[in-house]
């Protein structure tokens, strides 16, 4: 199922140039794969640049409050209540549901994939354990969990990344795990202990490489998810601090001009919705080229 | 389940600020909240309110909300009417458009019907619920009058006005989740077209339509059963925001406002409920998943 | 718009002759004040005559006068409130607006607000002062409590004194100075320890609260007569759900009548639904779900006059809104600071050996004249508010007018440049000068908002803080921050807007005991106290021209706006009074 990586196949900065090798061969092969790829790097760029893109300061009330967009014009996608470029706002909001989206889903990543890593590896009381604390997880719906660190910590960026990248922790975990018991009793892997390699020798040169291409799958599916409920956040007014502009956030704010001032909500959220579009395609054509099978995972 | 409640417990403790001064209005004077404090038994160390709520849960009661002094549990049920209307239709909307979209797109594998039923879901899951009540009200509610854009009427009010009060809510909620379960659909159709037993029944000659709905469906729907578990994961995250968007006195608003005015003892019994059906539902998953799927018993194989 | 708002409507009374004697006379100064004028129940010696009805200055059209007519038609309204829940009931525990416009129409004071903000009686037919310090107060007769108990100057004695005694209520300290209170049949007299002059404020029904009068059957039951109270007022609530819905029934054997003797109130009922959100609010009063809205939002407001269908009333509910420097290291008066926050904890140490910028005067003057007002009006506040110069809102009318009215003499103006010139003399030259973090509520996020552009361009960066109220209220008082946004509302006296808010500490009195910015200034205090013992409103008003100068000079706080609360009327209703921000339904009717 998952591709068996045997050690020798090279990397580039750390990443198994056989995975890439193959993503560039589904890239070329199927349209949707080449329409996740460019939306996406469309999105990275604006949210990289935004500083020297961005036609004004995001935050300065210079104009007319409510403007329609119109090409023509000085803010050709409109203004806010406050009168603030949308486009500008629209810029530097990228960056930050980009950062969040994927600052989530790495801390998620991270704390995830070595818990599965242990769990696994070692199996016995100490998978019992782990698991079973991932678990509990599982009581909790997602918006929940977020709700209540939000809560207790206060907004703001960093407790927002945690919050929703919190719930990401058991989905890592137990694809992590997964693929770590299916590969455990693997000839490579037992002879790797048997020559005297250390654990985490074992587990980081040769457990880990083999596992990675079904998480990240699962990082690209996670990274749109989270950008969805960061956007709910903002909604909710549990987001980062009120006047940062991210895409959920934005939209938000239009929620009250709905009838009289449309594309305040509505553009950032075509805009999400195309880059949640763009992650996903990009995911599939990862799953594709991997041939991870989709796992269902909430 | 004991650890789930004395985490909820301590995990609602520990927000940060005093329900006593929210009643009393900010500027109250200090004895007033000191007595009012006391008298709602917050100013007793934690460990002691913690084990007093447990006692209390033992027998079923959830306590009483400090803002309203109703019982915690009858607070729940007055609004749990709203969100289980909107979470059901939502599901019976999400499988309208999964199961009909996710056949039609394995058996045409490819084809154009694939292509489209495959956008349909890529866009349900690439938008927040929320956003997509927003687009609902400003295209279909500003349009139809028949249509109420915000507010739920009960059921016992006529089935017509509740229908028409929740069918926003619900497919802004059901779309995004249609959206997921119709690619979960695709897939496992698609791998149990696949499966030996089914090129066997149609070699043997029995009907292709028959084959498709008596055995493919049945074993394609497993993994949809599975996914229904953490339907409720889903629908509590776009239920929330869609009841605020329409205006839906639902679990997710009390959930809100409760988080908001620290009424720490419906905080808590709100979440410990959600906690308990989303358990609870999750075994009910299980159970199904052994029963649609004969190959798997627990304790013992074929 | 702001401009097609009748003046008057905004800025509370204009201070005539006559309502200056009438006032004068409440506080015991004109001899001949003490003229019964209340036969039969009418409001005959106030000569405003339709007192809670809404007036025609907004131009609702029909009200008062020919609600007459329809008068007799009853009916029922169906109400919107912008709040989830409604807590408390009791008067004596109600301490915010949202809870006191439900009250006003389930009780009487002793006295009340008319349409012009002009205190009259309520329950009495009349009031005198034999002495500075003694207020003789005449009931109107055959007043029942809604179950039927005879409301007599007994029953008044006993509502002032169960405040009195009360431990939790907020308002205790507005009776602390009732020396004895003796009632007999209809007459009730009130002796005070020392001339107080905001105590005749105290006696209102809406905002005063404690002269609002309850029923004995309070002290039975204290949690039961906070959700279902027993009132005196022209409605009685018969049912409610909790955060969903107040059922409110017309008394029938209420006492008042119109001026042609009609039997008040016309309605047959309100019906109160809470509705939280103001764009569900919006959407309810535009689809005639509701009849009226007892508060829309800026933006809704401005959608519903364009709509013909509805009408928009605003008033100015005393309410003032700005932002609370920080004026000194909470450190350095460890007992003071303990006191005001009631928190049991020791002030923070984090500004020891640390720049405190708004501890200088010129840093605090920059960032008052610093903003915009005019701007904060029309982008944050929809023109639904009215720039604040001065502490003083309109609905202290007197006080108000004797400023200088909407431009007072001395008061915060916009001046940026000044503002970088005081900032450079005191130092703070730096890109950015100065950076803050200002604590904010959730509701004044938009003001803020354009507050952070507006600093922005005088070099001066702020970060807002929102919070929810829950921890706003206690962060407020742990002085972590710079700057605070605060405010109050229902103010009706000035000592409501400034004794406890900036006065100089005293746990006795319970000055000071509100402090955000720990302003602590002896001479200040002096002032306000002098204002206090001083009932003669016009010296009264004398002595507030020293204290506002003095507020002025130490840029003590950072007036902003004062907000005016804007409520709909659907098509149907007429003659809801509006004034002080209530929602009276006393002379209420509907149109067919």
């Amino acid at each position: 199922m998952s591709s068996r990586f045997d050690g020798d196949g090279g990397r580039v900065f750390g990443i198994r140039t056989d995975l890439i090798e193959q993503f560039i061969g589904t890239v070329n092969r199927d349209l949707k794969a080449k329409v996740g790829v460019v939306i996406v790097t469309l999105f990275v760029i604006a949210a990289v640049f935004a500083p020297e893109l961005a036609p004004y300061d995001p935050m300065a009330q210079d104009f007319a409050p409510l403007q329609a967009p119109a090409l023509s014009s000085e803010t050709p996608l409109g203004t806010d209540s406050f009168g603030r470029d949308l486009l500008s706002r629209l810029m530097y909001g990228a960056r930050i549901s980009l950062g969040v989206g994927l600052g989530a889903v790495l801390f998620g990543a991270i704390i995830g994939v070595l818990l599965g890593l242990v769990a696994g590896f070692y199996g016995g009381w100490i998978d019992d354990l782990l698991m079973r604390s991932v678990d509990v997880m599982w009581a909790f719906p997602w918006l929940l969990i977020a709700i209540m660190l939000v809560a207790i910590f206060g907004q703001g960026v960093w407790n927002v990344v945690i919050a929703v990248g919190f719930a990401y922790i058991d989905d890592f975990a137990r694809i992590t795990r997964g693929e770590v018991l299916s590969i455990r009793e693997e000839e490579y892997i037992l002879a790797a202990e048997s020559v005297g390699l250390g654990d985490l020798e074992v587990v980081f040169e040769e457990v880990f490489p083999n596992t990675v291409a079904p998480i990240i799958v699962q990082f690209t599916v996670l990274v749109a998810r989270a950008m969805l409920a960061e956007a709910t956040l903002s909604f909710l007014g549990l987001g980062v601090k009120p006047s940062t502009p991210t895409w959920g956030a934005l939209l938000g704010q239009g929620r009250d001009f709905i009838t009289q001032a449309w594309w305040i909500s509505i553009i950032p959220g075509v805009l999400i919705m195309i880059t949640v579009l763009g992650i996903n395609l990009f995911g599939d054509a990862l799953r594709d080229a991997f041939d991870v099978r989709e796992v269902d995972s909430e | 389940m004991l650890f789930v409640v004395t985490v909820v417990f301590f995990a609602v403790r520990a927000v940060p600020g005093d329900p006593a001064r929210l009643m009393l209005g900010g500027d109250a004077d200090p004895a007033a909240l000191t007595a009012l404090r006391q008298e709602l038994g917050l100013n007793q160390p934690l460990y002691v309110q913690y084990f007093q709520w447990l006692r209390r849960l033992l027998t079923g009661n959830f306590g009483e909300s400090i803002r309203t002094g109703e019982p915690v549990l009858g607070s729940l049920a007055q609004v749990a009417g709203p969100t289980i209307s909107i979470a059901a239709l939502g599901m019976v909307i999400a499988l309208m458009i999964a199961v009909p979209t996710g056949i039609l797109s394995s058996v045409k594998r490819y084809e154009i019907e694939d292509y489209v039923s495959t956008t349909i879901a890529f866009f349900g899951i690439s938008m927040p619920a929320f956003w997509i009540g927003i687009v609902l009200i400003l295209v279909i509610g500003v349009n139809v009058d028949s249509i109420p854009t915000f507010g739920y009427t009960p059921i016992d009010e006529g089935v017509s006005p509740w229908f028409r009060s929740i069918i926003l809510p619900a497919f802004a909620v059901g779309f995004p989740y249609g959206g997921i379960l119709m690619r979960m659909m695709r897939s496992s159709m698609l791998e149990v077209l696949n499966e030996d037993y089914m090129r066997t029944a149609r070699a043997k000659g029995l009907s292709s339509n028959l084959v498709l709905f008596k055995h493919g469906l049945q074993n394609a729907l497993i993994p949809v059963v599975t996914l229904a578990g953490i339907f409720l994961a889903v629908v509590l995250g776009g239920v929330v925001a869609v009841e605020i968007v329409f205006g839906i006195r639902g679990i997710g608003r009390l959930l809100i406002g409760s988080i908001n005015r620290r009424d720490f003892p419906l905080i808590q019994g709100t979440v410990l409920i959600i906690s308990f059906v989303f358990v609870l539902a999750n075994i009910v998953v299980d159970l199904l998943y052994t029963m649609i799927n004969p190959r798997i018993k627990y304790g013992g194989g074929e | 718009m702001i401009e097609d708002i009748e003046r008057a409507e905004l800025e509370g009374p204009k201070i005539d002759r006559r309502t200056t004697v009438k006032l004068l006379g409440a506080s015991g100064i004109a001899a001949t004040a003490g003229c019964l004028g209340g036969d039969s129940g009418g409001d005959g010696d106030d000569g405003s005559g339709d007192d809670d009805g809404s007036g025609d200055d907004d131009g609702s059209g029909s009200s008062g006068d020919d609600g007459e007519s329809s008068g007799s038609t009853g009916g029922r309204i169906s109400a919107g409130w912008l709040t989830d829940e409604i807590e408390f009931l009791d008067p004596h525990m109600v301490d915010l607006g949202i809870q006191i416009e439900v009250h006003s129409n389930l009780f009487n004071g002793l006295l009340k607000l008319d349409e012009d903000t002009q205190i009259v009686g309520d329950a009495a037919a009349d009031w005198s002062l034999p002495d500075e310090s003694t207020y003789v107060f005449e009931l109107h007769e055959d007043m029942t409590f809604h179950n039927g108990d005879p409301l007599d100057a007994e029953a008044v004695k006993w509502s002032l004194e169960r405040l009195a005694g009360m431990e939790t209520s907020p308002h205790t300290g507005k009776v602390s100075n009732v020396d004895s209170i003796e009632a007999d049949g209809l007459e009730l007299t009130i002796n005070l320890s020392e001339p107080y002059a905001p105590f005749v404020s105290f006696m209102l029904r809406g905002p005063g609260r404690a002269g609002t009068i309850v029923h004995e059957s309070a002290a039975d039951d204290p949690d039961e007569y906070a959700r279902m109270p027993i009132g005196s007022g022209p409605f009685e609530l018969t049912d409610r759900t909790a955060g969903e819905s107040l059922t409110l029934d017309a008394y029938d054997d209420y006492w008042e009548t119109d001026e042609d003797g009609n039997q008040l109130p016309y309605l047959d009922g309100v019906d109160i639904e809470l509705i939280p959100e103001p764009s569900t609010m919006w959407s309810a009063i535009q689809g005639g779900e509701i009849d009226y809205a007892n508060l829309l939002t800026g933006e809704f407001a401005q959608q519903a006059e364009a709509t013909d269908s509805i009408t928009v009333q605003t008033a100015s509910s005393g309410e003032w809104s700005g932002i609370a420097p920080l004026h000194m290291n909470p450190a350095d008066e460890t007992e003071t600071v303990r006191w005001i926050s009631g928190l049991g904890e020791d002030p923070t140490e984090m500004w020891n050996g640390e720049d405190i910028p708004t501890s200088d005067p010129r840093v605090r003057e920059a960032i008052a004249i610093g903003i915009d007002r005019e701007e904060i009006v029309e982008r944050a506040w929809f023109g639904y508010a009215e720039p604040a110069h001065t502490l003083y809102n309109p609905a202290i009318g007197w006080l108000f007018e004797a400023l200088g009215g909407s431009e007072p003499d001395t008061g915060f103006y916009y001046d940026p440049e000044r503002a970088e010139e005081l900032l450079d003399e005191a130092g703070y030259t730096d890109d950015p000068r100065i950076e803050a973090t200002v604590l904010a509520l959730p509701e004044d996020e938009r003001e803020l908002t354009v507050v952070q552009d507006q600093l922005s361009d005088i070099g001066i960066e702020i970060e807002l803080d929102i919070q929810q109220q829950s921890s706003y209220w206690d962060n407020t008082y742990r002085y972590e921050q710079l700057l605070t946004a605060y405010g109050g509302a229902a103010d009706v006296d000035p000592w409501m807007s400034d004794f406890k808010q900036f006065g100089y500490p005293n746990e006795e009195t319970t000055e000071g005991a509100w402090q955000r910015s720990l302003y602590f200034d002896e001479d200040y205090s002096e002032l306000i106290n002098e204002a206090n013992a001083t009932p003669d409103l016009e010296d009264r008003a004398e002595v507030y021209l020293d204290v506002n100068e003095k507020f002025i000079e130490d840029a003590v706080f950072v007036t902003t706006v004062f907000p005016l609360n804007p409520k709909a009327l659907g098509e149907v209703v007429s003659g809801v009074g509006t004034q002080g921000g209530l929602s009276n339904f006393h002379r209420a009717s509907l149109d067919e």
